[in-house]
């Protein structure tokens, strides 16, 4: 619903308490050169402390970046489902109040957070997801703008 | 009606027809043969029994609502604003609309409407293939699956309508319930106002319905033409029935011959044009190909057709000039096949009768005046009679003359290459399978063609990445270029559709279910990337799963090569309904046919009539077997529909991997709690807690990975016998931890007894029981295993208390229950 900056998102993210951050297909596949995807989300993750779903092939890539512990392999659509019910998912203790996604192509992120009920939703693709509660500002354009804007987010955080 | 006819004869009884169907009239017959047949008396004194022959959705609400409650729908992408009648639009976001309709109401009402557009070309395919075996062989013409499949094995249009099929008028009268129900459910899904629940059912209607007309396509197919067909096969033959002798890919076709390509859903211009070619003793000359379910059925007639690939590689293929000449027809996705031949100078006859293409209609025409003009140089002609096209496309195939060099070269793509700007991304960022594009571009204007060859296999040719290029740069034809640069390996042989599975082989799974890793279906039509399904299929068939094929699916299977026995995945495996055993059912189709083997286990295990009986067979299979499925590569609103008929059979259907996504809706449960997970013991009249299983209905995944594993684990069932589960089990920790280097979440869950461990897992699960899950655990033995709720307690307690793992019968359905508890040994119930 809308676009913040990246120092702007970094503390909306660290203002929340029950974060629980999602992790998909393209952390293993997208590499800007230097760093990966899969760097940027090990590092937001090592930041923030919060639990992570990792879902899609990422746990292994998580694992050799240093993300562990907490991530747990899970299916994007089942820990979305089980915000629907009173929360009994292992992951954390309570029910996130945030879910943040990194590395959904815009397609699925955009029918992923669509399925979230009762919680707010932060993308950090390279896309404006309408359907998210904030995203980072577009850069479908460009890796270059993408890589920047997670910098500048990791940064901030 | 008098009293002598409304009774019927079952055993020692006599049963007023009322008793057992609502409305008897107009099916008064149907009923009888039914139940004279296929019933059994004692089923009928201890368990409420009905038939529901030509059944509205709602016939089936009993079973539909407890699979709605367990797996409540999850709607995604909600559209707010409806505007379907003249009272809107409305918005529904805040309120109801003017008609009532609630916002998750209308996203459900949209479900249906994507199920029934998944039915169209189906229906209208098999009409056209019904009518006109009706005008060559009338309407008695006799129709059978083959002498092993009688009248007391189950077929989709017996489960549904409770009609026995024996020829043509009759698949005419269940293709016209169908047609009419279709009516019904489109009418609902515009002005319908009800429930998600409601709507949801209807969908599930939409699915049986297309079920019924697969059903009636197939048989027609056996019995007035001649395809392959494992019902008239001895069951020693079928571990190689048919032969994997079939050439697919784009490899396989001699170019040197003039090359002649069908496709869509129908097979009859194929089928027209390979006679006359034979009667000119001309089919060697000519290379017969085909794409999409054409090439999946024409095998099935002849072994020397080319399957050239799925349906929605279509563009593609068409792209890489192979044919001289096209043959096209409605399918289940429309493509620019005009657009795309033109380009290459194939010719194209368009033979669909629901719409023009914008050419004009020649079927009034002589067939000498249209092979003419096409030769001269006219690129299309619109022939609406199968007959006429084929005689058409044999001869301009023989006549035509194209100029070549369509390809891109690899100078040309190094040129088009250098176009692309260094600091532009765009084509990654709008392919809807995320193919890292961008970088095999910029990558190819050093190395040219050969840099996009792995992106090009994930590639079907959407056209979104051009349109979005602000270069311009042509990258479908550099990505055709690569394509063409892999075409010679392009090459791998396969078995062509078997159709049906036999009740013998149903039968013979009671023997093997314990020992197969699960019985699978993978179905998909081509938008993945092209080695995904036969990576998937492989993985199940060599752990021991039974894997079904039917549709596009199978020409991607066929891809696999095994390096370490130099054979094809279809030289690999036998074909019979065995562990580790891959069976091809034929084109999409068929996909009816693979359902309705599984279920006659239900007639078979459980003499559940095979009559108008959906639910009472749905329940049975839920409880006693598992089977789930893939649709990989999930695109075409034929598999909406398709996945829809699955779940209300309780099958599992697991979608990926990007466009699976883009469904909209989805079906899972709550899985963590217990107290949501029951079944009711059918003969001891108890409600029991049972592990979460089948944990999901429909479930979105992003990779081939995911699919496998969540595939897996959901097939534990409930009602599996102690020690059924050791194996699956075993593949299901070990397969996680290859693949994601941990064990699944809910492992532990699915351990009912001490022989449900995998011996080689066995000492790492009794540690990891001990210390994460509180089990009580004395070296490699449990002294006090956990239920759900909690508490500790031993195997035989755990054994009364949870689950059937002593092979007692579950149901969901409280009337399916037994009419008396049964008297166990001493008087106690």
């Amino acid at each position: 619903m809308s676009v913040k900056q990246p120092k702007e998102l970094a503390s909306y993210i660290k203002g929340k308490k029950n974060v629980l951050v999602l992790t998909g297909s393209l952390c293993d596949s997208v590499d800007f050169g230097e760093k990966s995807l899969m760097d940027y989300a090990a590092e937001i993750i090592k930041k923030l402390g919060a639990p992570v779903a990792a879902t899609a092939n990422t746990p292994l890539g998580l694992k050799a970046k240093g993300a562990e512990p907490g991530e747990k392999k899970k299916y994007a659509a089942e820990i979305l489902s089980a915000l629907r019910f009173p929360w009994m998912e292992p992951i954390m203790p309570k029910k996130p109040e945030l879910l943040v996604f990194i590395g959904y192509p815009p397609a699925v992120a955009a029918s992923l957070v669509s399925m979230v009920k009762d919680a707010e939703t932060a993308v950090l693709g390279n896309t404006y997801v309408e359907q998210a509660t904030c995203s980072l500002p577009d850069a479908s354009a460009s890796w270059a703008q993408w890589r920047q804007h997670l910098e500048q987010l990791v940064e901030a955080l | 009606m008098t009293k002598e006819k409304e009774l019927i004869t079952l055993g020692r009884m006599k049963l007023s027809l009322s008793q057992i169907v609502r409305d008897p009239r107009g099916v008064e017959d149907l009923v009888r043969e039914a139940v004279e047949e296929d019933w059994a008396e004692q089923r009928y004194t201890r368990f409420d029994l009905k038939i529901f022959p030509f059944p509205d959705a709602f016939d089936m609400a009993e079973w539909d609502r407890f699979l709605l409650d367990r797996y409540p729908p999850m709607h995604t992408d909600l559209q707010n604003n409806c505007s379907d009648c003249p009272l809107g639009p409305c918005s529904l976001e805040a309120a109801r609309g003017k008609c009532g309709l609630e916002l998750e109401a209308y996203q459900a009402k949209l479900s249906l409407r994507r199920a029934c557009r998944g039915c169209f070309s189906q229906m209208m395919d098999s009409r056209d293939l019904l009518n006109y075996a009706i005008k060559v062989h009338g309407r008695g013409k006799e129709v059978s699956f083959g002498q092993f499949v009688d009248k007391n094995d189950l077929t989709s249009i017996r489960l549904v309508t409770g009609l026995d099929h024996k020829n043509l008028g009759d698949l005419d009268r269940a293709q016209s319930y169908a047609e009419e129900q279709l009516t019904k459910l489109l009418t609902a899904s515009f002005t319908g106002v009800g429930s998600v629940e409601d709507f949801e059912e209807l969908a599930f209607h939409a699915g049986s319905l297309l079920f019924v007309t697969q059903n009636v396509a197939e048989l027609v197919k056996v019995s007035a033409f001649t395809f392959t067909n494992a019902g008239k096969e001895e069951i020693a033959e079928l571990y190689n029935y048919p032969r994997a002798n079939r050439q697919t890919g784009l490899g396989s076709v001699d170019r040197s011959k003039p090359v002649l390509a069908f496709i869509g859903d129908s097979f009859l211009p194929s089928w027209v044009a390979l006679n006359l070619l034979r009667e000119k003793e001309l089919h060697e000359q000519v290379e017969l190909c085909g794409i999409g379910p054409a090439g999946d059925d024409s095998i099935r007639f002849y072994p020397n057709f080319r399957n050239l690939g799925p349906m929605l590689q279509g563009p593609k293929i068409i792209r890489s000039g192979i044919a001289d000449v096209i043959v096209a027809g409605t399918a289940c996705i429309p493509l620019d096949i005009l657009g795309d031949a033109q380009r290459v100078d194939t010719k194209v006859i368009w033979t669909g009768r629901d719409q023009s293409l914008g050419l004009i209609d020649r079927i009034d025409d002589p067939v000498d005046d249209i092979v003419k003009d096409l030769v001269a140089g006219a690129p299309a002609a619109w022939i609406r009679d199968p007959e006429k096209a084929a005689k058409v496309a044999v001869e301009v195939v023989q006549q035509v003359k194209r100029k070549g060099g369509y390809i891109l070269s690899n100078g040309k793509v190094k040129a088009e290459a250098g176009k692309c700007r260094d600091d532009c991304d765009l084509c990654f960022t709008v392919c809807p399978n995320s193919l890292l594009l961008n970088k095999a571009v910029k990558a190819a204007k050093k190395e040219g063609t050969k840099a996009l060859c792995e992106v090009e296999k994930g590639c079907y040719l959407c056209r979104k990445c051009e349109e979005a290029c602000p270069e311009k740069i042509r990258l479908l034809d550099m990505l055709v270029a690569a394509q063409e640069l892999r075409a010679p390996e392009d090459l791998a042989v396969m078995r062509a559709g078997r159709g049906t599975g036999t009740r013998n082989e149903a039968g013979a799974f009671a023997y093997t279910l314990k020992q197969a890793g699960g019985w699978n279906y993978v179905f998909g039509c081509g938008d993945a990337h092209i080695d995904d399904i036969a990576w998937i299929v492989n993985e199940l068939v060599s752990y021991n799963f039974i894997v079904w094929i039917a549709g596009c699916a199978a020409v991607q299977a066929a891809r696999y090569f095994d390096e370490i026995s130099q054979k094809h995945i279809f030289r690999l495996y036998p074909a019979e309904a065995m562990p580790r055993n891959l069976i091809n059912c034929g084109a999409c189709s068929a996909t009816s046919l693979v359902a309705d083997t599984y279920l006659k286990w239900a007639r078979l295990g459980a003499y559940a009539s095979c009559y108008g009986n959906i639910s009472e067979s749905a329940d049975v299979m839920h409880c006693l077997w598992y089977p789930s499925a893939i649709i990989w590569g999930a695109l075409p609103e034929r598999m909406y529909t398709v996945a829809a008929s699955l779940v209300r059979l309780g099958v599992p259907t697991i979608v990926g991997p990007a466009s699976g996504f883009d469904w909209k809706r989805f079906m899972l449960s709550d899985r963590w709690d217990w107290q949501k997970w029951w079944g009711y013991d059918v003969l001891e009249h108890r409600k029991k807690t049972i592990e979460p299983n089948r944990k999901h209905m429909l479930i979105p995944v992003e990779t081939k990975e995911e699919a496998l594993m969540m595939t897996v684990g959901t097939a534990f069932w409930a009602g599996a016998p102690a020690g059924a589960s050791d194996q699956k089990l075993e593949f299901y920790v070990g397969a996680s931890e290859r693949f994601w280097g941990q064990w699944p979440d809910d492992w532990n869950k699915f351990i009912r007894s001490p022989f449900d461990f995998g011996v080689r897992q066995k000492a790492r699960m009794m540690k990891r029981l001990s210390e994460e899950f509180g089990w009580e655990v004395y070296r490699t033995q449990v002294n006090k295993a956990k239920h759900p709720d909690g508490r500790l307690m031993t195997w035989a307690e755990l054994h009364q208390e949870f689950s059937a793992s002593d092979g007692r019968v579950l149901t969901m359905l409280p009337h399916r229950v037994r009419k008396e508890p049964l008297k166990l040994e001493g008087g106690k119930e």
